[in-house]
Formats: structure tokens, sequence, C-alpha cells
């Protein structure tokens, strides 16, 4: 009886084993919603009927993104779905783009690193990071998306010096730590739904190893920055508006 | 006579001036840029980045003086 039991829980662990070490690649495609953020902006804060417009305008462009996060086991690719146009206006559809992913972001967990490829006023900018640790608090939280049981994971972080909440659903039985935009290299799975004080990013099409092979050409010849050099900049343009643009 | 000729010059005057006065109020500018600054402080606040609130604010004036 003993031999039969030892040879069923080594047949389980096998399996279970066999599940978690089969996926080796992945394309996922992620929908956005800003009705969170509208809500707080435009009901809480009572705005002008013209500035309700403007996030309403926003909120509205945000419900037709896709973003394409594509990975490997070592690297991944997350961005926009390229040529979708999202609203009437190109201005907006570019502003609302790059609030929701500011550019085509490139991960290497092997290596530990990031780079994102952006612009601002036809500037092209490549932002190189490292992935740092966060410190994430795992709940026993969990939840379903496309079949996958997700757990909940929160993250304290600063934001324009105040402290904000994230909230990551991520999946164990898709056992990679990619995500959307920077939320990378953290958690023990794929991050299938990811709410930001800005917007909520939820995965709506998984396809797990698809018969074509992934291929990740990491940005290669390029004049990089770090994020404090990046965020400088930012904060240049954020003192021309300060100071009446 | 000259009560009605007064009579009727006051309720003209008084249909001029009201008329005027909404003539006023529908040219009134709209604060487009007063709205532009408060829509980028607002993406500041929530995102922390420079670069989305200058965007923010060229884009919101843009829209707001089109409509």
């Amino acid at each position: 009886m003993k031999k039969y039991s030892l040879i069923y829980i080594v047949a389980v662990l096998f399996g279970v084993n066999q599940i978690f070490a089969q996926i080796t690649s992945g394309k996922i495609l992620y929908n956005v919603s800003m009705e969170d953020y509208y809500n707080k902006n435009v009901k809480e804060k009572e705005a002008s009927p013209q500035l309700e417009k403007m996030h309403r305008m926003t909120a509205d462009a945000a419900k037709n993104i896709q973003l394409e996060l594509i990975f490997n086991q070592e690297q991944s690719i997350f961005q926009h779905q390229k040529g979708l146009s999202i609203s009437d206006f190109k201005e907006l559809d570019e502003f609302v783009k790059y609030l929701i992913a500011k550019g085509v972001y490139f991960t290497n967990l092997t290596k530990g690193k990031q780079i994102l490829q952006t612009s601002y006023e036809g500037r092209k900018y490549n932002v190189r990071s490292e992935i740092t640790k966060q410190d994430w608090t795992l709940t026993k939280e969990k939840k379903e998306f496309e079949k996958f049981i997700c757990n909940k994971a929160v993250l304290v972080k600063e934001i324009a010096g105040k402290n904000r909440e994230i909230i990551a659903w991520y999946a164990p039985e898709i056992p990679v730590s990619f995500g959307p935009v920077d939320y990378v290299g953290n958690l023990p799975g794929l991050i299938l739904e990811l709410k930001l004080p800005i917007a909520t990013y939820t995965a709506g099409k998984i396809e797990l190893n698809p018969k074509k092979d992934i291929k990740i050409d990491w940005p290669k010849d390029i004049d990089t920055m770090t994020e404090e050099e990046y965020k400088k900049e930012g904060d240049k343009v954020k003192a021309r508006l300060d100071e009446g643009w | 006579m000259k009560r009605v000729i007064f009579l009727m010059t006051i309720v003209f005057a008084i249909g001029l001036s009201s008329s005027s006065l909404n003539a006023a109020t529908l040219k009134i500018p709209t604060d487009c840029e007063g709205m532009a600054f408060d829509y980028a402080d607002h993406v500041y606040d929530q995102t922390g980045d420079g670069f989305a609130a200058g965007k923010a604010f060229t884009v919101a004036l843009a829209l707001c003086e089109m409509m």
C-alpha cells in the first residue's frame, strides 16, 4: 500500500511539474479601463463641465486601447497594438496611448534590465533601467481570469509625493514574472490584471506556447539614458507648466 | 402721446439692453487655458510624470479651442 502511495505522490508531483514547466512563451492582449480614474477626478473633485468633458474623452479613448505582451523564457516586449486608432483626434490618440503605456517596453529577466523606447515632441528617448525588488504584499485573495486562478498582490508606491496602492492579480499557473508596463520581475506569476491610479489593465486574450517561436530582438546600437535622467527631463516640462507654460 | 412714446422708448431700451446682455453672456470666452492647467495637474497627480502633464496640457488646450 505504501509503495502505491509513493508512486501516486511521485506521479502527481511529476504531472504538476510538467504543467508548470511547459509554458515557455506566450502572447497576451490587455484591455484598458480608466473609469476609476474618471470617477476619482470628476465625481469626487466636482470638476468643471469642460474639465469633465476632457476626462470623459480620455476615458472613452482608453476603452479602445489594446496592448500586447509577448514573452519567451527570458525576455518580453510590451507595446500598443500597431495602427490602432482610438479616437477622432490624432492628438488625443497619442496622448492617451502615452498615458497608458509610454512606448515600447523591452524586458530581459535574466539580465535584470528593461529599456523603454518613447518620445516627446519629436525627440526619441531610450530609457534603460534595472529591475529592482519591489515590496509587494502577497495576499490569499483569489479570482479567476480567463480560466486561470489569480492571486492578489498589493504594492504601496510613491507617485507625485503621495503613497498610492497598486494592485496586481497574478497567475501562479503561468510562472513567468512578466506583466504590463514596468511591473516585471517581482511576482511569481504572469500579471493578468494590474490596477494603477491612472488605469486598469486586464488580460483579454491569453495564448500560451504559440506555434510560432517568439524571438525578441533586444535594441542594439542606441543611445540610452537612465530613468533618473529621463525623470529630470520630465521635471523640466512640469516646471515649465508651473511657470505658466 | 408723449407718454406713449416715453413708455415705448423705455420698453425698447430694456429690450435692447437685455439682448446685448445675452449676446455678452454668449461671447464670454471659455477659459481653455485654466482648464488645460487643471487637467495637466490631475494627470501629474496620478502619474508623477512631467511629460504626461505636458502632453495633457497641450492636448486639452487644443481640443478645448477646437470645440
